[in-house]
């Protein structure tokens, strides 16, 4: 493990077995040089930095054959292994002096201690609330001495993402750039199509695969209870390509293919576009439809950032308004877009859970309580609410204010 | 076994056949292309097309290996790409030529011209030149690649390259109810908005709504469509009243009405043929030969279309956004579109085979099969039609014909990515005079720079640019002693492969003609040389 002083990567020639004549000749020319556009405070240096390369790698997901046409860490023998495993022992064996150490995971089954020894990280994730969560990691880990941040605490976070022939790559410093959270708002809303063109008035050949796959599955769990869709399991989609050419043909709908079906199932699909435009430097768009066109220009840091601006978040409903009222806001409004909150409180003294989903029984008990007004469940003007979810690893913290 | 291959590359190549369709694939299958200098850049772009499934790479190249390459062995390095990129796709045919670009040309040029098209790394002036001439008079489109420092640069090179599938990114729908169709005005005739109940009154797409009141409409206002904002906004309250009402007169909750006023302002607009398609009706290839390549073929059919059944307007595109409506309301109409698409489209099929047939190319029943499945295609695609044509090479560099324009109002700004392309230029004279790039040695730099200087001066002097170049690029290029970093070349080599996919499957429209990324500011320009 490289030490914590120590920016990582590269030795300056120290005719260790890993090193040859020449290997760093091309980076040496921007470490050892000064030049005009270099930051004031940069020293170049032919000491060099010491160290070795180490990286740590988490992903969840093994190998498929889908993946071969880009990821190029992964052969055909390589399928059905996981992804981490592989992709170290490509680059350990392929790389002298490389130390690549796979965790197959997912990342929130890993904690601070784990994410505080590292320098910088580095994310290609598939989804907004893994983000998000990454996010929350991180911010979570600074440190505040009488209000001031230390900067030995923050690990930069560099994140981006394509879809088609778009993409974007983006520079966050917690605690002193704007966060994930911060400009959340960019992220067009998840296109849901409504429930009566899906149960009842499919046009399309989506809707009719989205019928299968949001009601036909959960009732006919035609691979067995519980078991989840699939997206990369042939048997799942060709499952719900069959039952959706049947819906489709039941309305003369055409234009049901393998491909759209599989496309349908997939997990990754969050849009990454930016229409917010302020002038320049962290965050960089890509689309090369027509030509090659980039942006680049200055996120900026959101001042009641529901995870990084540290302010309480006022939730600002009447003594009257139902609990399930409260929970809507906090799914539907655009700055928090949460899954799944589960809400708790203090009340008389003691902590109550008011509701939650992720637990079957919890959630039977508690669902009562979103028919009954926040005056019924003892809550009070002033207090304090924390609210869990999967889009953050730290519970919030929201004060309620009572309207008239 | 057939079978199962063709199973399998569909399962891999499934993210890219979404984008660019079988056909696109096809075309990526059958290339063969050529890449000079298997330098970090020029193996990231390599490696960038062999992962999707090109047919076939050649790489020239007449350097070994050295410890800036990678590790050191005694190989050649072209040998040595070859062989590792090879890995990455079995589906990939591989091969190498061990030597440099100049000797081919001095010997043969003419290998050059098997190649769907060739991409140059980090190629002297002169070799690039030489090569570019060769090329252009081939119609081999050449991709000039560079990564220096932290710049990037491309220059694409093709005298013509068609687009019939450009894929836009935002366009507007043609749904002609401006003008509709005869089969359009008998659909919207089996509709009787107020004798419907509420269900089907709701459940009525947006465009029934529209056409219906703008009926009405042209009855009432002299066959005159609402065309300024007050009129549309009239228009659009002429459709609210349109809204039932229940037992107290309150509107009711009709999404698909709301639907249609919020469309009044795109749904009306004329069907006009786009300014860019007049301009490639009115082109000299349009006057067809048997030597004319099949876009200008279709081109034409497609003119001579518009002119006949299609009244002065395309092709109709045959398909409508979804919207408010129930499942049979909504196919019906989009049949309506779909058919009349069809029948455009064979019409244009049948102009197609008139003009193969009045040059002496005779069409059997195979040919007109694919020629339908082609109009169709084009059908879809009429609005959209682009043709790049970039400046050669020769007419970049030439002091009679450089773009003098384009640079000297680009450098009104004295750090537009402009000035990298100076530099480069300039960088690319030190190398004719001193046989080697500036900076490459600590003990040089310092020197350099004065010597660069003269470069520039020499440059901008002998073009007559009234420019001024900052002497901090001309330190900062000193600086870069020629170093190739991988972040750069990894960045070129993603978007490269991809300018070459555009131009190998002719679909998406690639950049004219020179594109640079500055890795400093994480900026890019495209500029027309």
């Amino acid at each position: 493990m490289a030490d914590t002083d120590e920016p990582m990567v590269v030795d300056g020639g120290s005719g260790r077995t890993c090193e040859w004549e020449g290997r760093w000749n091309h980076i040496k020319k921007f470490l050892e040089r000064s030049g005009p556009f270099t930051h004031p405070d940069f020293e170049p240096s032919t000491e060099g930095l010491s160290g070795f390369c180490n990286i740590h790698v988490v992903d969840m997901d093994t190998i498929d054959l889908s993946n071969l046409n880009r990821q190029f860490l992964f052969r055909p023998k390589d399928v059905g292994r996981p992804k981490a495993d592989v992709a170290a022992d490509f680059i350990n064996s392929r790389i002298p002096g490389c130390c690549v150490v796979p965790h197959f995971k997912k990342i929130q089954d890993l904690d601070e201690t784990f994410y505080r020894q590292f320098h910088i990280i580095v994310c290609g994730l598939d989804s907004i609330v893994a983000r998000r969560w990454m996010n929350g990691m991180l911010l979570s880990l600074l440190v505040y001495e009488d209000g001031v941040l230390d900067p030995g605490s923050i690990i930069p976070l560099i994140d981006g993402g394509t879809e088609g022939f778009k993409g974007n790559a983006r520079v966050i410093l917690p605690g002193m750039t704007a966060c994930i959270d911060c400009t959340l708002e960019l992220y067009p809303p998840q296109i849901n199509f409504p429930m009566c063109t899906i149960a009842s008035m499919p046009r399309l050949p989506e809707h009719c695969i989205e019928y299968v796959r949001v009601l036909l599955w959960p009732k006919e769990t035609p691979f067995g209870d519980g078991v989840i869709l699939d997206g990369d399991d042939p048997e799942h989609i060709q499952w719900v390509y069959q039952r959706s050419l049947e819906r489709a043909a039941d309305f003369h709908i055409t234009g049901v293919t393998y491909r759209l079906t599989q496309a349908a199932c997939a997990t990754e699909v969050f849009k990454i576009a930016s229409s917010a435009y302020i002038p320049l430097n962290n965050y960089m768009v890509f689309n090369d439809v027509d030509g090659l066109y980039t942006y680049t220009f200055e996120a900026e840091r959101k001042e009641n950032c529901s995870a990084c601006s540290q302010v309480p978040l006022d939730l600002h409903f009447s003594p009257s308004s139902k609990l399930q009222e409260m929970l809507d806001y906090l799914t539907e409004s655009a700055s928090l877009q949460m899954k799944s909150p589960a809400i708790t409180a203090t009340v008389e003294g003691k902590n109550k859970t008011l509701y939650l989903q992720s637990v079957a029984s919890i959630e039977q008990r508690t669902r009562p309580n979103l028919s009954k007004t926040l005056k019924e469940l003892g809550l009070t003007d002033g207090q304090e609410l924390a609210v869990a979810d999967v889009t953050t690893p730290q519970t919030m913290l929201f004060r309620l204010c009572f309207t008239s | 076994i057939m079978a199962a291959t063709k199973a399998s590359k569909e399962q891999k190549y499934d993210r890219q056949l979404r984008l660019w369709g079988d056909h696109g694939q096809e075309s990526l299958e059958n290339a063969h292309v050529c890449l000079i200098n298997a330098t970090a850049t020029g193996t990231e772009i390599l490696k960038n097309l062999v992962l999707p499934g090109i047919g076939a790479f050649t790489i020239v190249d007449g350097h070994t290996v050295s410890g800036e390459d990678f590790l050191c062995t005694l190989q050649n390095r072209a040998q040595a790409a070859t062989e590792l990129l090879q890995e990455l796709n079995s589906d990939v045919s591989g091969n190498f030529v061990e030597e440099s670009p100049d000797k081919l040309l001095d010997n043969d040029p003419e290998f050059f011209h098997r190649f769907t098209i060739v991409i140059g790394v980090q190629l002297p002036e002169s070799t690039c030149l030489r090569l570019g001439s060769v090329l252009w008079s081939a119609s081999v489109p050449f991709l000039v690649c560079k990564s220096y420092g932290l710049i990037g640069y491309m220059r694409l090179a093709v005298q013509e390259h068609t687009v019939i599938e450009s894929h836009p990114d935002n366009a507007l729908e043609d749904l002609r109810l401006y003008q509709p169709f005869a089969e359009f005005k008998n659909h919207i005739q089996s509709y009787d908005l107020d004798s419907m109940d509420k269900k089907d009154h709701s459940h009525t797409p947006w465009i029934i709504i529209v056409a219906k009141h703008l009926e009405k409409w042209l009855s009432e206002h002299n066959c005159q469509p609402p065309k300024n904002y007050k009129e549309k906004e009239a228009f659009r309250q002429f459709i609210r009243e349109g809204i039932l009402k229940n037992e107290n007169g309150v509107p009711e909750d009709e999404e698909n009405f709301e639907e249609a006023i919020k469309n009044v302002n795109t749904a009306l607009n004329p069907t006009k043929i786009p300014s860019a398609v007049e301009d490639l009706f009115n082109c000299e290839q349009c006057n067809i030969t048997s030597q004319s390549p099949s876009f200008w073929v279709m081109l034409q059919a497609v003119k001579e279309f518009a002119l006949k059944e299609g009244n002065g307007s395309l092709p109709v595109r045959g398909t409508i956004p979804d919207m408010i409506a129930d499942s049979q309301k909504f196919i019906n109409l989009q049949n309506v579109y779909r058919e009349k698409a069809m029948q455009d489209a064979a019409a244009v099929s049948k102009h197609v085979e008139r003009l193969l047939q009045s040059v002496g190319k005779v069409c059997c029943s195979h040919c007109i099969a694919n020629c339908k499945h082609l109009c169709w295609r084009l059908g879809k695609n009429a609005f959209f039609l682009r043709v790049v044509r970039c400046r050669s090479l020769a007419e970049e560099y030439s002091v009679d014909s450089v773009n003098k324009d384009e640079i000297t109002s680009s450098m009104d700004n004295p750090d537009s990515e402009m000035v990298f392309y100076l530099m480069f230029r300039a960088v690319d004279r030190f190398y004719q005079q001193h046989s080697r790039y500036p900076g490459v040695y600590n003990y040089q730099v310092e020197d350099d720079i004065s010597k660069l200087k003269l470069c520039v001066n020499s440059l901008l002097q002998e073009y007559s640019l009234n420019v001024n170049i900052k002497d901090d690029y001309i330190h900062e290029f000193c600086r870069y002693g020629a170093a190739e970093p991988h972040t750069v070349a990894a960045f070129l080599g993603g978007s490269a492969a991809q300018e070459a996919i555009k131009i190998i499957s002719h679909q998406f429209v690639p950049f004219n003609n020179t594109f640079i990324y500055n890795a400093m500011s994480q900026t890019s320009a495209t500029l027309q040389l």
